[in-house]
């Protein structure tokens, strides 16, 4: 078998081949995008003094945080266009220095004081802006995802890197470096598991 | 992206690539996701080109001419995409429901490509991705570097591989039928 014959047995089990490929109509799905979404760049909403539209299972954990986490909804969030992502929080880093290496090591203990515990994988990285989904809750919410801002311009953001799971903690909206978060690994995931499941 | 561009600007750039990259990620979609699923996850992926149309590769303010500088981008998106769809889904099905909907959904429907479906199946999702991206979406290592983040080397190393041990699976079971049509050009777009 060699390497056309391969290619000629694939195309010929392709599933989209074109004859019998429905088009999706470009126009329509243009038009729908920008009558629900108007900004090219996700918008994030403090929560302070302003409470998330749409969001009740947001709203209902901030209440039980207390409100001190920075919501924050993506525009069009619960709209048809993102079925599957009904909601988001957003979240700031905290104090210089990176992820690794420069932090006491995290006891379950240490885990335990915060209210926000979650296992995410990277979905983008946009300048200081980190967008995770959620793999896992361990505590405090049921976002989907969540975004990690920067708003000091520092470099933090690059300890993230796209496609790579993290264990992150958070407390009164932010994310504290020296919190536990973490990449995730089989060591990690069993302290945080250590920490909020028994 | 020396000055910003108004709302307008960014609206038109995103209209152009639209339209030269809805059919080809439809088609990705159809290749790889639940047909049911094709329709939501091809919008939550244009979602996405839309607030990342500034990010997007080879879109500038002209019109897009050329697909093959702006689509591995893209479908590197919609890879995403799928990917993230696929764990909202196991998230949500229960054991159940997932055993009875894996025994049942087909990926590849037509039943005489049974074996190359089995034999796709044996490989791991790495090399299957790399493989499908060179035979269905007729893209080179280069391309398919960009959609999966490996390096250009590295997917030449895992088609090779892939090709290797696919022809050895379907050699090995008589699966190529002599004289197999090639029927259409190398493109598949």
């Amino acid at each position: 078998v060699n390497d056309d014959e391969l290619l000629a047995y694939l195309k010929a089990a392709d599933p989209a081949a074109p004859p019998h490929a429905p088009q999706p109509d470009t126009h329509r799905l243009v038009e729908a995008l920008m009558t629900t979404e108007t900004k090219p760049q996700p918008v994030v909403i403090p929560a302070r003094g302003r409470r998330p539209r749409l969001l009740v299972a947001a709203a209902a954990t901030a209440a039980i945080i207390g409100g001190g986490l920075s919501w924050a909804v993506t525009a069009g969030g619960g709209d048809a266009a993102a079925p599957t992502n009904p909601s988001s929080v957003s979240l700031a880093l905290a104090a210089p220095g990176t992820i690794v290496g420069k932090c006491a090591a995290p006891t379950t203990d240490s885990l335990r004081a915060y209210p926000l515990a979650f296992e995410g994988t990277v979905t983008a990285k946009q300048g200081d802006r980190v967008d995770l989904h959620v793999d896992h809750w361990f505590r405090g919410g049921t976002a989907e995802t969540v975004h990690l801002d920067n708003d000091e311009q520092r470099s933090e953001a690059s300890a993230f890197e796209i496609g790579q799971r993290y264990l992150v903690t958070a407390a009164d909206g932010m994310v504290p470096m020296c919190g536990g978060t973490s990449e995730a690994t089989a060591e990690s995931e069993s302290l945080f598991r250590a920490a909020f499941e028994q | 992206m020396t000055q910003p561009a108004t709302a307008r600007e960014l609206r038109a750039r995103f209209e152009a690539l639209a339209h030269v990259v809805t059919v080809p990620l439809h088609r990705y979609l159809r290749r790889r996701a639940d047909a049911d699923a094709v329709d939501d996850i091809l919008a939550e992926t244009l979602l996405v080109l839309w607030r990342r149309i500034e990010d997007v590769p080879g879109v500038t303010a002209g019109p897009v001419t050329d697909p093959d500088a702006v689509l591995p981008w893209c479908y590197g998106v919609a890879r995403g995409c799928l990917a993230n769809a696929r764990r909202a889904e196991r998230r949500r099905l229960s054991l159940v429901e997932r055993l009875t909907r894996t025994a049942q959904r087909p990926q590849i429907v037509a039943t005489d490509h049974s074996e190359l479906q089995a034999a796709l199946g044996r490989l791991n999702a790495l090399d299957r991705e790399v493989l499908l991206l060179w035979a269905w979406e007729g893209l080179a290592p280069r391309q398919i570097a960009e959609v999966s983040g490996l390096t250009a080397n590295a997917v030449s190393i895992r088609l090779h591989r892939a090709k290797k041990k696919l022809a050895v699976m379907l050699g090995r079971k008589d699966g190529i039928p002599a004289g197999h049509e090639t029927g259409e050009g190398r493109s598949n777009r």
